[in-house]
């Protein structure tokens, strides 16, 4: 691995959680998700030396995956996206400006989820390792869709409440 | 706003707004830039949720004592678990992305540079083929008691003329050197047999299924061809040197036997002009007997004039004319 491609790999690793999430959120589908941030890691080593160091390297790499999702959402011949100009620009910024304690408070993730109730957890397996709706959840479960809605933002807030204490006691 | 806020965020995440309500959380997050980063932050969790989960399912097929240990009664070993595995994951993903990058730039340089093949097999000029057929040859003549007009004489050595995406001529000879030709102006298709009267259709399709392959999802209207292989197919391209006349190549070959068409493709082009040279169409399926094989050769590339790809100028003009009903 060159000077180079080590330097990508580098920054790529510590702005990927912040892209990916920006990407998931444009368009929602975890496999669509997957298969953009591969095209977004692919523009970005073909790009590096369009990169200007002085720039946030997330803020360049978010603006790259923005072109991705549009390119993306024309060969699917989807919709256009979700949110307006003004509301992207914003959503842009927010993801560039996400900071290394919010992506290192994600490492107590495991700890919190450990620490659900087994009901919030099956909820979480069937959201997102089965990649389920709520309409779809509902009935495997015996809720409706609207508490199941209801019960996963439950269940994200308390993971934030549980991530957020367990990075104070840690001194961060 | 008629819903809270963090109700719309959630909501969004999994898929739940109508809407009028997406239209709300659009607004909410347009008002001010501390609103995005509210949405962020819980975008972050969301996404890092999905990848845990299904990490997690990876690994207990994959790492079944990490599965063991206890999650509530002893956090120490299984953070320091993760911790490594998070670490090492990191570095190999740092690997896996640059050798994936690789493998992913190549097949994305042949998607991009077969986009531009149908991009420039649409504008280009009128072009004509011809096609060899690379299976054993077919016995040319008329079955006896057969309407003349329904026999096709093979299509090995026939000369294709196409311009853009709708129009073409289709010329094919039997032994005898008479002609049968088959054909579409965009508007209506025709067939003209060497004897009796000229078939005209107002679907500008309906003949394309006279030809071998047609039925099969490989039509000879060359943008659609190889459109579909946009779609369903794998593709790798070789670049070739424009400069000393070397062609490029591309080859795609079908993702799945459940599609339709060729199984393998090859294209011949000059990666200046965007030109495709030469086609190769191996495996398409055949109503009788082993699959079928073409290649298609370009013989040249001129203006056909504006009445080509009209039935009217490969007749006499007091041939009569047939409209074609029968599908």
């Amino acid at each position: 691995m060159n000077e180079k491609t080590h330097e990508v790999a580098r920054l790529w690793t510590l702005a990927q959680p912040a892209v990916s999430a920006f990407v998931a959120s444009m368009v929602r589908d975890i496999h669509a998700r997957d298969d953009i941030l591969q095209n977004v890691a692919v523009a970005v080593l073909d790009s590096f030396g369009s990169y200007d160091p002085s720039r946030p390297f997330i803020a360049w790499a978010i603006g790259v995956a923005r072109n991705q999702v549009r390119l993306y959402l024309r060969r699917q011949s989807r919709e256009r996206l979700a949110f307006d100009q003004p509301a992207l620009d914003h959503l842009e910024r927010a993801f560039a400006e996400i900071s290394s304690r919010d992506v290192r408070m994600l490492d107590y993730l495991d700890d919190c989820v450990a620490s659900l109730e087994q009901r919030g957890e099956r909820l979480c397996e069937l959201r997102y390792t089965n990649d389920l709706k709520p309409a779809a959840i509902a009935p495997l479960v015996g809720m409706s869709p609207n508490g199941v809605a209801k019960a996963l933002q439950r269940i994200r807030d308390l993971l934030r409440v549980c991530m957020e204490n367990k990075a104070a006691l840690d001194g961060f | 706003m008629t819903t809270d806020p963090d109700s719309l965020i959630h909501g969004y995440l999994d898929d739940v707004l109508d809407a009028g309500q997406i239209d709300q959380l659009n607004d909410w997050i347009a008002q001010d830039p501390e609103h995005a980063r509210r949405f962020a932050s819980h975008a972050l969790v969301n996404d890092r949720l999905h990848d845990r989960f299904r990490h997690a399912a990876v690994l207990r097929l994959t790492v079944p004592e990490a599965a063991a240990v206890s999650f509530r009664t002893g956090p120490r070993p299984w953070r320091r678990l993760a911790s490594l595995l998070a670490t090492a994951a990191v570095a190999v993903m740092a690997v896996l992305l640059v050798l994936q990058v690789a493998s992913s730039r190549r097949t994305l340089a042949a998607q991009a540079e077969l986009t531009r093949l149908i991009e420039v097999s649409r504008r280009a000029t009128d072009r004509s083929y011809r096609i060899i057929s690379l299976n054993k040859p077919q016995p040319p003549g008329r079955p006896p008691g057969r309407d003349p007009a329904r026999v096709r004489p093979p299509i090995d050595g026939a000369i294709l003329h196409v311009r853009g995406g709708t129009h073409y001529v289709l010329v094919r000879r039997f032994q005898n050197g008479e002609a049968f030709l088959t054909g579409s102006d965009g508007r209506e298709s025709w067939a003209i047999p060497p004897a009796g009267p000229v078939l005209v259709s107002p679907d500008p399709t309906h003949f394309r299924g006279a030809a071998p392959g047609e039925k099969q999802n490989v039509p000879f209207q060359i943008p659609e061809a190889l459109s579909r292989l946009r779609d369903a197919y794998d593709v790798e391209i070789e670049y070739g040197d424009s400069g000393r006349g070397v062609f490029s190549r591309l080859v795609a070959r079908r993702r799945s036997s459940t599609e339709r068409g060729p199984l393998r493709v090859e294209l011949w082009f000059d990666s200046g002009s965007d030109v495709i040279d030469r086609m190769r169409f191996e495996g398409l399926p055949a109503a009788q007997g082993a699959p079928l094989s073409l290649e298609l050769q370009l013989i040249e590339q001129r203006d056909l004039g504006p009445d080509f790809f009209d039935h009217r100028s490969h007749h006499a003009p007091d041939r009569e004319l047939k409209e074609e009903t029968t599908p």
